[in-house]
């Protein structure tokens, strides 16, 4: 099948609007709720695209850069833009990333509408946005936890699980999730500044049997070397992170996957496309993950990481 | 000796039969045979090719198993000194234990870097061992991928080789992956059992001609073909057949070469094993054949006996049949061969005989006839003759009796020739009558002596006118009493003293000898009686003669006097002989039996 793509970089309304066309049978509008560049915007999107390559579709690409425009009034009028375009170019999908896109485009404009939409990178629960609904469908985005504990657990000595971040909503928020979603009952430890985190850290090495280390919300950045080096040498029990960047804190990172996101989210634009309505495709859940194993970490601790699960991982830091 | 027709045919057609089927079975034999020993041999060489090809296949499949595992990632991550080596070390040690449990054939399966350092080893504690000293691992560390000799194993003493392989990263060599193989192994699944009979085996050497395989585990390292001539000829030919003896019986060598590495597999049978099955071939043949010939045989003999033998048994029954004169016999022959022609030949033959007896019966009634008539009149001739002239003596004396001219004198004389002639007719007539109706002896017990004297009376009292014959008796005193016919014995007596009379017309003597006498045949005890005359004697063309009826020499008699004493000699189980001789007399020698009804021996 032979596919020729025209990709052209679109600035609308102050921000940069990436149109990909294809000849294809559909068109497909995928609107970004962040911005290129932004690593797991980026990773979506080249699960989209990796998908799509195939397709006779027609792709067009526009990002709402909601995450360095923080504002509500940002955020509201990138949604209008969004939803202007979508009446010029009368899209047969739309696939939607990320809460913000969801929540400023789909909910107050699209919900029950003729038009199909696909949302993917959705944090934990998708019926804050009313969906599942007529004419919406998607892949929401959970933290890995279990696949992380499942890899901890094999040189952890007990069940109990740890869980360190700073003292942040988003952190709670989180914490909070893991035990509606994955019913596990953490012993939580918010730090209030890196020394406090460092304590945290000892405490949930005497206190807990695994420890899962959340991200310091780039308030730790000036310390980033101090705590690596306290963490490698005070390391005695398994520590995993779900974010890839957490990687040199812990003795191993399972993080989610974006490409996995925008994979299915792709896929189910083309069933849609070829007759399938969106009621009739359920609501997913990622199940990917990203794995990097913490050998220098591994090698102070003793831990004998298998070799299958290094030939397995995605990086291993030495 | 008899051999009869059936055996004339069945013996020469078992004989050709039995030349045939054994010339045929001879031939069939050879071929067989020949064409077993080319099976065979095809059979043995290909057994050493199967199990060359399965150790081919084997060390090949082991040596692209160690290649492969040589460039899996595990051994090329467990070269280098990290985390990840280490890892993959631990993992290689897990691997390759679980290897050589699961295959059985390995000795030990070694990882080692550039410096000959055991890295990870089927067994661990191997590990950091030094082999940079063996062969294998100089020709894997130079990038070859080397399968070495066998040599006996310094832990268990089975035969083992090893195989080595470079570990290579991109085209760099950074380890070597050695691999020590139990040849045993093979040899058990393979060479142990491949077997062709009881005694058969098979075995490998390697190029040097040192057995690395054999059944006889003691003979593993042990046997160095290259010493022996044949061993030296298996070395040198590599691959085919070659023969030698193995404790005095020849045996076939079935050779093939591995030539990767130059070992040869060979298999040995000794040859009469091999052609256990074509000796029995050979045997069921000869069965078969004495059972073809025998069924064959009992088949023609039974043709034969229902269509040939069987009509010449009819044939000759029917023959016999005849020739006892039962004419009526035919014989029912309905075959479309020539016993069908025979049958009817000898049908008409049978007929015209009935016909010929029939005509040769009326013939001979008509000739019976005529003789009878013949005899009658003869009989009625000699009767007349007989009658005639006493009568006329009788009727010319009668005449002169009542002739009143005749003299008293002559009418005297002419009475005696009345009284004469009368009595001579009553003998002749006696005779006649004697002989025309033979009497029942009336059996009792007699003197015999006492019987020739009375008749001896009897005659001279009628006939002194006429004989001048001297009777002289010389009696046996002590004579048994005989059972006999009186009357016959009379008859006997008179008739033998009247012949011996008319023998001697003028004078003569007769002398009667009566004696005690067992015959010399049957040892009866019985009377003899000789009466010897010295008369004319008999002629000796005649002498045979006189006992026929009517036959006589003489001008007067009936030719029954003589005839008759043969008759009651007959009655009497007697016998009567004649010794004669002419112009010297004749002797009449008479002998009785004590009893005529005994048949045993009675002692006087």
């Amino acid at each position: 099948m032979a596919v020729r793509i025209h990709i052209g970089v679109i600035l609308l309304f102050g921000q940069f609007l990436w149109a990909a066309t294809t000849l294809a049978q559909g068109r497909i509008l995928f609107v970004d709720s962040y911005n290129a560049g932004y690593v797991w915007s980026d990773g979506i999107r080249r699960g989209v695209a990796g998908v799509l390559k195939g397709s006779e579709t027609e792709l067009t690409v526009t990002m709402m850069d909601t995450k360095r425009h923080r504002s509500e009034a940002f955020k509201q009028a990138a949604a209008l833009k969004v939803k202007a375009l979508i009446g010029e170019l009368k899209p047969d999908v739309v696939i939607a990333a990320d809460d913000n896109a969801s929540k400023y485009l789909i909910k107050p404009f699209f919900r029950n509408t003729a038009l199909p939409f696909v949302f993917c990178g959705v944090n934990w629960d998708a019926g804050v946005y009313g969906f599942p609904c007529s004419n919406v469908t998607g892949m929401i985005e959970v933290a890995p936890v279990p696949q992380l504990l499942d890899y901890l657990k094999h040189y952890a000595k007990g069940g109990r699980v740890g869980f360190l971040a700073p003292d942040l909503l988003s952190a709670k928020k989180e914490s909070i999730e893991y035990r509606k979603a994955f019913g596990i009952d953490l012993v939580e430890y918010f730090s209030s500044d890196p020394d406090d985190w460092k304590k945290g850290f000892l405490h949930m090495q005497q206190n807990v049997d695994m420890l899962i280390i959340d991200s310091d919300g780039g308030l730790y950045q000036d310390r980033a070397e101090e705590l690596v080096k306290f963490v490698e040498a005070n390391t005695r029990i398994p520590s995993g992170t779900i974010l890839d960047f957490m990687a040199p804190y812990v003795l191993i990172a399972f993080a989610k996957i974006p490409e996995e996101q925008g994979a299915w989210a792709a896929e189910t634009a083309l069933r849609i496309l070829a007759g399938e309505k969106p009621s009739s495709i359920s609501i997913a859940r990622n199940q990917d993950g990203y794995l990097i194993i913490n050998a220098r970490i591994a090698q102070r601790t003793g831990f004998n990481i298998p070799y299958s699960v290094l030939k397995s991982a995605h990086r291993i830091i030495e | 000796m008899r051999i009869a027709l059936r055996e004339k045919f069945l013996i020469p057609t078992i004989i050709i039969f039995l030349i045939g089927i054994s010339i045929s079975s001879t031939i069939s034999y050879m071929t067989s045979r020949n064409a077993l020993e080319s099976t065979i041999n095809d059979q043995i060489l290909q057994l050493a090719e199967s199990i060359t090809a399965n150790l081919s296949a084997w060390i090949e499949r082991n040596r692209l198993d160690i290649i492969r595992w040589s460039r899996q990632d595990i051994f090329l991550d467990a070269i280098p000194e990290s985390f990840m080596g280490k890892a993959a070390r631990r993992a290689a040690n897990s691997i390759l234990a679980r290897i050589k449990s699961e295959y059985g054939f390995y000795q030990v399966i070694l990882v080692a870097d550039m410096q000959g350092r055991v890295i990870a080893a089927s067994s661990e504690d191997l590990v950091g061992m030094d082999i940079e000293k063996q062969p294998g691992y100089y020709f894997a560390h130079n990038g070859k991928v080397h399968v070495s000799e066998v040599v006996r194993s310094d832990s268990s003493g089975v035969p083992v080789f090893s195989i080595s392989a470079p570990i290579a990263d991109q085209e760099k060599i950074i380890g070597v992956i050695v691999a020590k193989i139990d040849l045993s192994y093979f040899n058990s699944i393979y060479v142990d059992p491949a077997q062709l009979g009881a005694s058969s085996y098979a075995y490998i050497v390697d190029s040097r001609g040192i057995v690395i395989a054999h059944p006889d585990k003691a003979k593993i390292f042990a046997l160095d073909l290259s010493r022996f001539e044949y061993g030296r000829e298996i070395l040198k030919k590599k691959n085919g057949i070659v023969r030698h003896d193995r404790n005095g019986l020849p045996t076939i060598n079935a050779i093939k070469q591995y030539p990767q590495l130059g070992w040869i597999v060979g298999v040995n049978a000794p040859v009469e094993e091999l052609f256990l099955s074509a000796n029995r071939v050979r045997k069921l043949v000869l069965i078969t054949s004495v059972l073809i010939v025998l069924l064959i045989s009992v088949t023609v003999t039974l043709i034969i006996t229902k269509t040939v033998t069987s009509p010449i048994s009819k044939f000759v029954h029917s023959m016999e049949t005849v020739a006892k004169g039962n004419l009526d016999q035919e014989i029912h022959i309905h075959t479309a061969d020539e016993f069908s022609l025979m049958a009817g030949a000898f049908n008409r033959m049978a007929r015209s005989l009935r016909e010929s007896e029939e005509k040769l019966k009326n013939t001979y009634r008509q000739l019976a006839q005529n003789e009878r008539m013949a005899a009658l009149g003869e009989l009625t001739a000699r009767i007349a003759h007989e009658i005639k002239n006493p009568l006329g003596i009788i009727k010319g004396s009668a005449q002169i009796l009542v002739d009143q001219k005749e003299s008293q004198e002559i009418k005297n004389e002419v009475g005696y020739f009345i009284i004469d002639e009368v009595n001579d007719l009553s003998i002749r007539i006696q005779e006649l009558l004697s002989h025309a109706s033979p009497m029942p002896p009336m059996l009792e017990l007699l003197d015999i002596n006492q019987i020739v004297e009375e008749r001896i009376c009897f005659w001279e009292s009628q006939q002194r006118s006429l004989h001048k014959m001297l009777i002289q008796r010389v009696f046996d005193e002590n004579l048994p009493l005989i059972i006999c016919d009186a009357k016959l014995m009379r008859q006997l007596t008179l008739n033998l003293i009247i012949n011996a009379a008319e023998a001697m017309p003028k004078d003569g003597c007769l002398t009667i000898r009566t004696a005690a006498e067992r015959d010399a045949s049957t040892n009866k005890q019985g009377v003899r009686m000789d009466f010897s005359d010295t008369g004319t004697g008999i002629a000796e063309d005649v002498v045979n003669k006189i006992f026929d009826p009517f036959f006589t020499t003489k001008e007067k008699g009936t030719g029954l006097g003589l005839s008759a004493v043969f008759r009651i000699m007959e009655k009497h189980k007697g016998k009567v002989s004649v010794t004669s001789k002419l112009a010297e007399g004749t002797c009449f020698h008479i002998w009785l039996p004590v009893n005529p009804d005994d048949g045993e021996v009675q002692d006087a």
